[in-house]
């Protein structure tokens, strides 16, 4: 019995940094915004009413919600398989014997990552600008286009796919990195000497023993990419016609710039609710692979 | 074999620049004297009067005093230039204006002359700033009646007399000592050559704001989140991943969803806690929420796992307590993902916008990011200064990562999980 | 011993001068943190009663940190809004109306339709923003066209920018903003309703108007624009304009000192924005402005007008104007000051100021400025009928009033 209550002490000690910080910095916050969600509260003006579940049934009616929710599934679909595909790829390559300079490689791709978004969508908007590098590039093929990238509805939300998976490569590769450390030299020795190919290696050892950061990567990136705002925010503000309008982006216009902050927290919570039981199915995903 | 090898550095390579490409732009152009990424300025015409628009010339030019002005089919190096004449004038001259023109980064300023007058032995040119402040440069001339290059040093420029940030006009103007009664003479490709490449930039930026402060305060906040979270988000991961307790799944499923809810709807609340705990504008708004982190707490709990549990039981049996063997084994076992956690962390604290945009209003309490965003104001992006702005503000991310990513290969060898 | 007492009473005499202190704060955006620290100090040595904090803005996030604060009950007590944003601020009662402090100046300043919503005055017209349209002077030249004599009328524009889309594959004859916020519908297709003497909503605000006929008569003129028209973010067109490829665009001073600093080698002018024809019309500009209010939750109104005021006067207004080149005081009679002789550029976006008409004073202001950047999107990227697209935003727009 008394070892039973030392063992929970004990656990609680381990437990005890975020359970404060949760108290003092989160739960209040959380409880704010939840609570609001259930009001017309306009973030200006202090006056506001419980309007019940009105915020979100709302939603499910409103069209630029509807096309933001579903220009964010498009850009959670169309990023992920890049961005997880090419950095395992790339975090092998650095790792395998067969490959020099991994300092160099491993900085190289990781550097992007250092720059703030300020300044990558100002290089990006200057390559998809209606005179831009691109465009100048298609000219050379006798393509004509006379719109910029991230100015015609069909191909801006396109652009900061491209854009937004270029930049989180190198993050990325460098979790692999990290997770491929635990996969013992000698299992791939034995294996070159049963003559297995590198491919071989590869699907047979390396994804099997890699794939608790494998789910841990694609867990992260499904939070952030529902997430997606910074890019949405520099380089387009959502145009043009809403075709990059994304959840978090609208939430900030509609709390931000049209003051209907309820609103915008009742968009919120719906995020929260689909990415939470997307990353729940993940994880029992992950635990059955065991 | 050596084939394959070949082919993969080939490849490697090749993925590097794509990935390098926009770095390399944003440190090579942090050195252009002025102008853009496609665009760079190394020197430039204020006229050539090749392009003979008068009415361009007038909005440009003003003559000075008792003065006139007119293209002539003349000029040393191409077709045209202007002809000034004056009646009467002891200081005949131009004055360009209609634009304001920032001349640190010039080296020299140059234009043709060929004076026709007689006796005219010397001149000067005049630097006028926004404030009506102004510096005389004199020049001498040669003979009369033939073309010469005068240059302007900008080293003579560097007496702090005005404002060379803000120049509104450059006068061209003539020393009539000898009271002749008509002055002419012409002039011609009037051209500023700029330093390139230049360090300036970084001066400039250097001086001119206070980066230096932003970015100490930026490394206080970073380097404090960071060690909190190494040994708090480590210690609460180690809970999660090895411990039994109650509701173990529902915290766990908690603390996930704290990473989800946009930032964006929880602003307004942590601006109100804040003021009420007394904290805007001071360090502790910056770091205390950032303290333990879910995604500091994610990363560690699924290396922890993967850890061989063995070497934990074995430490168990010799005696070792629960922290001993948090602290002895699981931390060095960990260090892979350590270093990732804590470069991902610095990297996230430190170009982190928003909050500290909220959360601080004093010049002293910037952050680097907030410099850096205050630097481009609406449409003035003046990109040399965005760039070398920001390669300053990127550095400390660079040496960061070079510190922690040795960390990151040379995590758990092969050996140590045999055990 | 009597160090120590000299020091308390120091200290004692500087505490009770500092309580004796009212702080105002201005948050504001056009300010540098030089003219911040030299206004602070030229305007504490007159007031030595006021301690002023100056807190600079960014563009990208700075309107989030004034919605923050007020919502926490911290707004600052003078605030520079975007004329755009006044209506609706004034809406939602953050703002103190201020028509008694406004008899005291209003004869010294100008642009008082910044201001006004429901009949009342709610702040301070403090810098002007209005729109002219640049023009590529060899572009024009090359096209076989007057380079002196820039297009006046909607027609002559169209045939200036056809003949220079003819140019050359990658020269346009004209530049239209889309694929950001506010541009689209500011630089030039509002102004050009305007002055076609259209209005999206009726005289009294009441009615939305979007389908009257001289709304439909522009929108399908800026179609036709369209086929020689490069389309993009002002700061892309304003890039193809430096670079010499776009014969016009539209947009605000600010592009004077960028074109001459990032691409010096092109030769352009400004002039005045073309009006529908010849006998009909006017040049009509988007007025874009700043305007300085005083929050509703102050305490200090007094000393919070005192600022204002001071800010408001040429000599920091001015200073604004010389060292950024993007905006004009409100002051009258500005026109006469020596800087504009030396600018004559700039002195043309005065002069089309007479010209400029800001938005109409709604609550939901911001709300329709959104809708507006979609009717330009939608006329300049699809295909819809004209009479649809107008006829459905109309109706949002009329929900919205």
């Amino acid at each position: 019995m008394k070892t039973k209550s030392k063992y929970n002490l004990t656990t609680l000690a381990f437990l005890l940094p975020w359970i404060i910080t949760f108290i003092i910095f989160s739960a209040y916050p959380i409880i704010y915004s939840i609570a609001i969600s259930f009001t017309d509260y306009s973030g200006l003006n202090p006056a506001m009413n419980f309007v019940g579940l009105k915020n979100y049934t709302a939603l499910f009616k409103d069209e630029i919600f509807l096309k933001a929710m579903k220009n964010t599934l498009i850009f959670v679909v169309g990023t992920i398989p890049f961005t997880t595909i090419i950095s395992i790829l790339l975090a092998v390559l650095i790792n395998s014997k067969m490959v020099k300079f991994k300092g160099l490689f491993k900085a190289g791709f990781f550097l992007p990552s250092v720059m703030s978004m300020v300044v990558i969508s100002t290089i990006w908007r200057y390559i998809y600008s209606a005179d831009g590098l691109l465009n100048h590039m298609l000219r050379m093929f006798g393509i004509e286009k006379s719109t910029g990238w991230l100015a015609s509805p069909n191909t801006a939300l396109l652009a900061i796919m491209i854009m937004d998976v270029w930049a989180a490569i190198g993050y990325y590769t460098i979790i692999f990195l990290s997770g491929l450390q635990s996969i013992p030299e000698e299992l791939y020795e034995s294996a070159a000497i049963d003559g297995a190919s590198s491919s071989d290696a590869f699907f047979k050892i390396t994804l099997p023993l890699i794939k608790p950061t494998l789910f841990f990567v694609i867990a992260i990136n499904t939070i952030r990419s529902f997430q997606i705002f910074a890019e949405i925010f520099t380089m387009t503000g959502g145009g043009p016609l809403n075709s990059t309008q994304t959840i978090v982006h609208y939430l900030y216009i509609t709390g931000f710039r049209q003051f209907k902050m309820g609103y915008a927290s009742a968009m919120a919570y719906i995020l929260v609710i689909i990415v939470l039981i997307i990353t729940l199915i993940q994880q029992r995903a992950l635990r059955s692979e065991y | 074999m050596n084939i394959k090898k070949t082919v993969l550095l080939i490849i490697s390579f090749c993925l590097l620049i794509i990935f390098l490409f926009p770095l390399v732009i944003m440190i090579y152009t942090s050195f252009i004297p002025q102008g853009t990424m496609t665009n760079i300025v190394k020197d430039y015409y204020l006229n050539d009067f090749e392009a003979g628009y008068m009415s361009v010339i007038k909005r440009t030019i003003t003559p000075l005093g008792n003065t006139d002005y007119s293209l002539v089919k003349e000029s040393p190096t191409s077709t045209q230039s202007l002809k000034i004449e004056s009646t009467g004038e002891r200081n005949p001259g131009i004055k360009m204006i209609g634009a304001t023109r920032d001349l640190r980064k010039v080296k020299t300023f140059n234009f043709w002359l060929k004076v026709e007058t007689p006796n005219i032995e010397n001149g000067y040119v005049r630097f006028e700033d926004v404030n009506g402040k102004f510096q005389d440069i004199p020049f001498k001339l040669g003979k009369t009646g033939q073309w010469e290059e005068i240059v302007i040093n900008k080293k003579a420029l560097d007496k702090d007399e005005l404002n060379l940030k803000y120049v509104t006009g450059i006068s061209v103007v003539l020393n009539n000592e000898e009271d002749a009664s008509n002055v002419a003479f012409l002039i011609d490709d009037i051209k500023i050559y700029n330093q390139y490449p230049t360090l300036m930039n970084y001066v400039i930026v250097w001086t001119e704001d206070m980066f230096g402060r932003y970015i100490i305060n930026s490394i206080i906040v970073s380097v404090t989140v960071v060690v909190a979270n190494l040994l708090f988000s480590s210690m609460v991961a180690y809970a999660f991943a090895r411990r039994e307790f109650k509701g173990k799944n529902f915290l766990f499923a908690l603390i996930l969803a704290t990473m989800m809810i946009p930032f964006q709807v929880t602003t307004i609340p942590i601006f109100i806690l804040m003021k009420n705990l007394n904290l805007l504008d001071t360090y502790w708004a910056l770091i205390l929420p950032q303290l333990v982190t879910p995604f500091g707490i994610f990363i560690l709990k699924q290396y922890i796992e993967q850890l061989p549990i063995e070497i934990e039981q074995a430490a168990v049996v010799d005696g070792a307590g629960p922290f001993a063997v948090f602290f002895r084994i699981v931390m060095p076992l960990s260090s892979p993902a350590l270093a990732v956690m804590a470069i991902n962390t610095f990297i996230t604290t430190w170009n982190d916008l928003f909050m500290p945009l909220i959360l601080t209003s004093s010049r002293e309490m910037r952050t680097a990011q907030v410099g850096l965003a205050l630097y481009q104001q609406l449409t003035q992006l003046q990109w040399p200064y965005l760039m070398s702005a920001t390669t300053i503000v990127g550095l400390p991310i660079m040496i960061a990562f070079l510190i922690f990513q040795k960390q990151i290969i040379s995590g758990i060898t092969a050996g140590s999980v045999k055990g | 011993m009597r160090k120590k007492a000299l020091l308390v009473f120091m200290l004692v005499g500087l505490t009770l001068l500092s309580f004796g202190k009212t702080k105002i704060s201005v948050w504001q955006f056009m300010m540098d943190d030089n003219l911040s620290q030299q206004v602070k100090e030229n305007f504490e040595k007159a007031n030595p009663d006021i301690e002023l904090e100056i807190v600079q803005l960014s563009w990208a996030t700075g309107f989030d940190r004034i919605v923050t604060s007020i919502a926490a009950g911290t707004a600052p007590d003078v605030i520079e809004l975007g004329n755009t944003w006044l209506a609706t601020f004034a809406s939602q009662g953050v703002l103190r109306p201020v028509d008694d402090l406004v008899d005291k100046v209003k004869d010294n300043y100008v642009a008082w339709n910044f201001v006004e919503y429901q009949d009342r005055y709610w702040g301070f017209p403090w810098l002007l923003a209005p729109r002219c349209m640049y023009y590529n002077l060899e572009l024009l030249e090359k096209a076989g066209l007057d380079p002196d004599n820039p297009p006046k009328t909607w027609m002559e524009l169209l045939n200036a920018a056809a003949k220079i889309h003819a140019l050359g594959p990658d020269i346009y004859g004209a530049g239209l903003c889309v694929g950001e916020l506010y541009s689209p519908y500011q630089q030039w297709f509002l102004p050009a309703v305007w002055g076609n003497f259209g209005h999206f909503v009726s005289p009294d605000l009441k009615k939305a108007t979007l389908n009257s006929d001289p709304v439909i008569e522009t929108a399908y003129y800026y179609r036709s624009l369209k086929d020689y028209a490069l389309l993009g973010k002002e700061s892309e067109l304003a890039e193809a304009f430096g670079k010499g490829k776009l014969g016009f665009f539209f947009a605000g001073p600010a592009y004077i000192n960028n074109i001459q600093r990032d691409y010096p080698e092109t030769i352009f002018d400004v002039a005045f924005i073309p009006k529908p024809r010849e006998n009909y019309g006017y040049h009509a500009s988007f007025a874009g402005g700043e305007v300085l209010g005083i929050s509703s939750q102050t305490k200090h109104v007094d000393e919070a007008w005192r600022v204002i005021e001071y800010l408001l006067g040429e000599e920091v207004a001015m200073q604004i104007t010389r060292t950024t080149g993007e905006v004009f005081p409100t002051k009258v009679g500005i026109e006469n000051d020596p800087w504009f002789e030396s600018h004559p550029l700039h002195k043309t976006f005065l002069e089309q100021n007479k010209y400029a008409v800001p938005f109409p004073p709604l609550a939901e202001a911001n709300k329709i400025e959104q809708i507006f950047t979609n009717v330009v999107e939608e006329i300049l990227l699809t295909n819809t009928p004209i009479e649809n697209i107008l006829q459905k935003y109309n109706e949002q727009i009329q929900a919205l009033l």
